[in-house]
């Protein structure tokens, strides 16, 4: 057996990082088709008022940022929806309010210490025990939720204004998008960091895009990329001893690179 | 109750902030019927559309569609929907022309439910009678206009509707694809039994194809079959000069 596979924390981030891997493009496409492709980010600086949190009161930081994480969700929505600011400016509004509440929580807790630093740029020998099973179980939720409203999920991205007229109720799939997005946002945390999240959600869909084919198809084509992203950043950062999160990103981005000048005559 | 219209509109009003979009409009359509909407721009006619497909709520005033009120209307997928052209959001969207088709139906087979080979059946014929089965793999934003609006009529008839409201369907589109169009609506109406609610700015449309006409500045100025009118006294009603109203029985 490779040394890398001797590990138990190596075993889980292999775990962990398969299923983030899946369910990262698959609410990533999503947004990338509704010009969300920002909110992810938003919701991952947010979360970590909620890892704050968690530290401060010395309770399981997941918890929190799934808490905060999902509120977010729902209050960006409602902002949006109530057309009281511009969308782009509610997503704004929460980006500065979850930062700022973050750092108050943090230097109210002692600080600015180690294992902040895994949850902003991630690490692979964070992911416990309790993580996974977090992960492996709201995975699973979050796919099973993809996997039966595909079709309204679908529509109400391609044309919302014609789903509604058709009678969907257009705004409680917004809301379950956006909640799965944060959702998956929190579980990609502990591997990818909260500042390159949205990279993992978004650049392998931009890049399945380059090929295009069918939604169906640059959907399995997003999570086959971010499955060799996710995989070889593990190893590489095993290896090499850098941080995982930029790793994974690195990778990412240097295969949407790569198929970008491959299909380059397409275009 | 059966009752024989479509889409029954009464005393209809509606206004944004103080501006008085819509007055007292009434109208109904029967079953089979082919009606041109013509206005000039901001006369009301796309709200109207919004209202009746449920989009937006009027200020006052009531819609019923197939004999029912249309906020408890539940079936609404029987009102199938072309969109103005305009729109070029769809760009880069990564779909199909048999994914967007085929999410016409999504309403009809109904949430938790997969597509069967029944709805895909239903689906390929949409896709014939539109024209478009052979670009089924095509993706959206590699279309043509006149390919992609097909495609968009397609999407409506996937869910078997029984109306069709079209918004300004064949701007953009080329003086053959047009006459073709033209040709198709008639065609899905008196063969197909299908209701057809068209709006348009394109006057000899209406003063050949359609059955019926409204004139929609704000009011109802007119109601009535194409016949009674000239073209020159169309342009008048709906784009200035003196209106007198002129409302027939219906």
């Amino acid at each position: 057996m490779p040394e890398i596979l001797q590990f138990d924390f190596m075993l889980r981030a292999f775990a962990a990082g398969a299923i983030l891997a899946v369910i990262a493009p698959v609410i990533g496409i999503f947004m990338v088709v509704r010009r969300y492709s920002l909110m992810a980010d938003t919701l991952a600086h947010i979360s970590l008022t909620g890892v704050a949190a968690g530290m401060l009161t010395k309770t399981y930081p997941l918890g929190g940022a799934l808490a905060v994480s999902v509120a977010a969700a729902v209050g960006i929505e409602k902002l949006r929806g109530s057309k009281a600011v511009f969308g782009e400016s509610a997503v704004a509004l929460f980006f500065w309010g979850g930062m700022a509440a973050a750092v108050v929580l943090l230097s109210m807790a002692g600080g600015f210490n180690t294992s902040l630093f895994a949850y902003l740029f991630g690490s692979i020998s964070t992911v416990t025990a309790r993580d996974l099973y977090v992960i492996a179980a709201l995975g699973v939720l979050i796919l099973a939720v993809v996997f039966l409203l595909y079709k309204e999920l679908f529509f109400v991205s391609f044309d919302e204004s014609l789903a509604r007229a058709n009678g969907l109720r257009a705004e409680a799939f917004n809301l379950v998008i956006i909640i799965m997005a944060a959702v998956a946002i929190v579980l990609a945390m502990p591997i990818v960091g909260a500042l390159l999240i949205g990279a993992l959600m978004v650049v392998p869909v931009v890049t399945a895009m380059q090929f295009a084919v069918s939604f169906r198809r640059t959907l399995f084509i997003s999570i086959i990329i971010s499955l060799i992203s996710v995989m070889s950043g593990l190893v590489l950062s095993y290896y090499l001893d850098i941080a995982s999160g930029g790793t994974i990103v690195i990778t990412a981005l240097g295969i949407f690179v790569f198929v970008w000048l491959a299909t380059a005559k397409k275009r | 109750m059966t009752t024989t219209y479509c889409i029954e509109v009464e005393n209809l009003n509606f206004s944004f902030d103080k501006n008085i979009v819509l007055e007292d409009v009434s109208f109904n359509i029967a079953r089979g019927q082919y009606t041109g909407l013509i206005g000039p721009n901001g006369g009301g006619k796309t709200t109207l559309i919004k209202i009746i497909l449920g989009l937006l709520t009027p200020s006052a005033g009531s819609v019923r569609l197939f004999g029912e009120p249309a906020n408890d209307f539940m079936r609404r997928f029987l009102i199938g929907y072309v969109p103005q052209n305009a729109s070029q959001a769809e760009f880069y969207f990564p779909a199909t022309a048999h994914e967007i088709v085929r999410s016409g139906r999504t309403a009809k087979v109904g949430l938790f439910r997969r597509f069967t080979k029944a709805d895909d059946e239903a689906i390929a014929h949409a896709m014939e009678t539109a024209g478009v089965i052979d670009l089924k793999d095509r993706l959206i934003g590699k279309l043509s206009g006149g390919q992609r609006q097909r495609v968009f009529i397609a999407r409506a008839l996937a869910g078997d509707p029984q109306v069709l409201i079209l918004d300004e369907p064949a701007v953009g589109v080329d003086t053959a694809s047009k006459e073709r169009f033209y040709e198709f609506l008639r065609d899905l109406n008196k063969n197909n039994g299908m209701t057809i609610l068209f709006v348009t700015h394109d006057l000899g449309v209406i003063a050949h194809e359609v059955g019926t006409v409204l004139c929609l500045n704000t009011t109802l100025l007119c109601h009535s079959d194409p016949g009674v009118f000239t073209e020159d006294r169309l342009i008048e009603i709906a784009y200035g000069g003196k209106v007198t109203p002129v409302i027939h029985g219906h």
